[in-house]
């Protein structure tokens, strides 16, 4: 995944006066998709004590996909509908 | 509480701290990423209106989203079954609905900063004044009750000492809202929204499993008024576990919930940030869709720990409040476990940043300004609120330990709300509705209303009334049916004194009025162009409004035919 520069706000947001403030939705995408990925790489190694506490649900690994991708659907919002300025 | 152990109820390992660490650390960034743009008083305190519905529609939802809510309504989903919906879908969405339709334009038009400014604006100094100082120690009590329940969590879960997690507790949400004002504040709620659904999330898919589905839930409750919703509402015998159609129609549904939803300056603040006067508007109501399915994270998750947690709210057992937390111990795997602690970290700090931008600016702009230090620059006004916030904050850990030592401090809490919301509200929708309604008679209908609700209550457990099935014994006595009418009591107090004492003062000249009642617009209101652009139909807050109306009665309709064919 690559990552914005989280230091410098500007470009997160290229134009307008609101873009004085960055995007929001691109923090929402990064602490999604990291916390997925998190999740996945732990359901990868997932003990069967742990498989059988969560009911057999391999849940850490299926939870961490879900989260990835609500968090690609962060990024192609923005990429739909960048902010613009209010006239 | 009890538990006493160094050991925490959870076992976490390294990577589940992970999850509450990224956390910490990305709202502290966040702050500082906003500090960049916040360079005035405006900036500080009411995010220079610049934030866009969807935004500050979540935030709205996220500042009712705190700890002590999600703890509390999993436990009424626990005590009182499925009828705990009636908080969300009576309680919260009508009035949401509500204060974006009809309420919002005499706020965010009148470019008012707050509720108690558009007293002042409405009515008097007196008026004013009495309710910033009102609001500004309920928001520090809250703070502190929050820091408290934030505290126990993180005793109760992980085994820290007390003291040491209200400091840590404390210490996040001062650098943030220190550093970037209400508008991290709201982009802090607006990722909390998110963390706390995902963190949730694996509790209910796991629970709802492990039970084996909704209807067999259902037969899990211990009898079937923990299905009931309208059922049993009956007035003068009825055995609902909320009391009868009335008190919940006409308290929780209308009094409680429109007064606390369309007066409490925490929440309101929220819309009045957003870069228009329809995203305003439509705030509350974008808010009301993520309400309508809150229920799924916090009453079902309460209702499956009855199931399956054994001894649940019995004197052997957990408390109710303790419904989500045994579930987690219960149900969760390393991995999605850090991802739950790190949601109620999250729920309390959304719930402590509403509290604490709400008092700095009440407090600037509503008791500092007016009444201490006047006519200073822009730039020490924003210094003050940020000592302000620093102030409120170091308080409320005062404040953490007095509700330390009370054992139920929730249900004393909003029997306080009920004093002094509905008051409020109704003053206010008099004041709207009624040119002729003056000054003082607003004054002292709100103290009149405030001694009714008083009257109401310490009269109530006297009365076979309040007592299921009309049985006057201690447990069949509904504490939440008393709140109930002594809202109802408020509200007639507070109208019979407004409009008596109306008849006989003067009230303001209309044009001093222009753009904060009915029926008499500002022309110069800077929202007047605005007004005259056509708006598409998905943006309009009066069709979004009655869409989530029918949505909302659609649903409650569903839960009462799933409950007959069970």
């Amino acid at each position: 995944m690559n990552r914005p520069d989280l230091t410098n706000p500007t470009t997160a947001t290229e134009e307008g006066a609101s873009g004085k403030l960055f995007d929001l939705r691109v923090l929402i995408g990064i602490v999604l998709g990291i916390y997925g990925l998190m999740l996945f790489v732990t359901g990868l190694t997932d003990t069967k004590a742990s498989l059988a506490k969560a009911d057999g649900i391999p849940i850490n690994l299926w939870f961490g996909v879900f989260l990835v991708v609500i968090a690609g659907l962060f990024f192609v919002w923005r990429r739909l509908a960048p902010i613009h300025h209010k006239t | 509480m009890s538990t006493d152990s160094a050991q925490g109820l959870l076992h976490l390992d390294t990577l589940d701290y992970a999850f509450p660490v990224v956390y910490f650390i990305t709202i502290v960034v966040l702050g500082f990423l906003v500090k960049r743009a916040t360079r005035t008083a405006g900036d500080f305190f009411l995010a220079g209106r610049s934030m866009p519905a969807w935004v500050t529609g979540l935030a709205f939802i996220s500042a009712n989203m705190g700890a002590l809510e999600i703890l509390g309504n999993a436990a009424n989903g626990a005590q009182y079954g499925l009828s705990a919906i009636h908080f969300f879908w009576l309680g919260a969405i009508p009035a949401m609905i509500f204060l974006g339709v009809a309420m919002m334009p005499f706020y965010y038009s009148s470019r008012v900063h707050s509720v108690p400014e558009y007293l002042r604006r409405r009515f008097n100094n007196a008026t004013h004044m009495l309710n910033a100082l009102i609001f500004a120690l309920s928001q520090v009590l809250i703070a502190g009750i929050n820091l408290y329940a934030l505290a126990l969590i993180i005793h109760l879960l992980l085994g820290w000492p007390l003291a040491f997690s209200i400091a840590l507790g404390a210490a996040v949400v001062l650098v943030y809202i220190v550093v970037g004002g209400l508008s991290a504040a709201i982009y802090g709620e607006v990722l909390q929204f998110f963390v706390i659904l995902a963190g949730l999330a694996p509790i209910v898919i796991i629970g709802l499993h492990h039970v084996g589905g909704w209807n067999a839930l259902a037969h899990h409750m211990p009898d079937t008024t923990h299905l009931d919703t309208w059922e049993g509402t009956q007035v003068g015998h009825w055995t609902n576990p909320l009391g009868d159609w009335i008190g919940l129609a006409m308290g929780e549904g209308f009094l409680l919930a429109f007064g606390y939803w369309t007066t409490n300056f925490a929440e309101v603040q929220r819309a009045l940030s957003a870069n228009s006067l329809n995203a305003a508007r439509r705030t509350p109501i974008i808010g009301a869709l993520p309400k309508l399915f809150l229920p799924l994270f916090t009453v079902v998750p309460g209702m499956i720990a009855l199931a399956i947690i054994p001894h649940l709210g019995q004197a052997n057992g957990p408390s109710f409040n303790q419904a989500i937390p045994s579930l987690m111990a219960t149900l969760l795997p390393n991995g999605v476990l850090g991802l739950a602690v790190t949601a109620l970290l999250a729920g309390f700090m959304a719930g402590m940043a509403a509290n604490v931008s709400g008092f700095n600016t009440v407090f600037t702009y509503d008791i500092w300004r007016p009444y201490v230090v006047r006519n200073r620059s822009d730039h020490y006004y924003l210094n003050i609120g940020r000592w302000a916030t620093v102030i409120g904050i170091v308080v409320s850990v005062g404040t953490a330990f007095i509700a330390a030592s009370y054992n139920n401090i929730q249900n004393y809490m909003q029997m306080l709300f009920s004093f002094f919301n509905t008051p409020l509200f109704t003053v206010f929708l008099i004041g709207v509705l009624w040119r002729r309604t003056t000054p003082w008679a607003a004054f002292w209908g709100m103290l009149a209303g405030s001694a009714s609700a008083a009257v109401a209550h310490f009269v109530a457990p006297s009365m076979a009334w309040f007592y299921q099935g009309g049985i006057m014994q201690n447990a069949r006595f509904s504490a939440q049916m008393a709140n109930f009418y002594g809202a109802i009591a408020a509200f007639i107090g507070t109208a019979v004194i407004t409009v008596v004492i109306s008849t006989f003062t003067t009230p303001r000249p209309a044009s001093e009025l222009k753009g904060l009642i009915w029926g008499l617009p500002d022309p110069n209101s800077p929202d007047a162009a605005e007004a005259l652009q056509g708006t598409p139909w998905f943006r309009s807050p009066v069709l979004l409004g009655i869409l989530m109306l029918i949505v909302v009665v659609a649903a409650s309709i569903a839960i009462v035919i799933w409950r007959a064919s069970l």
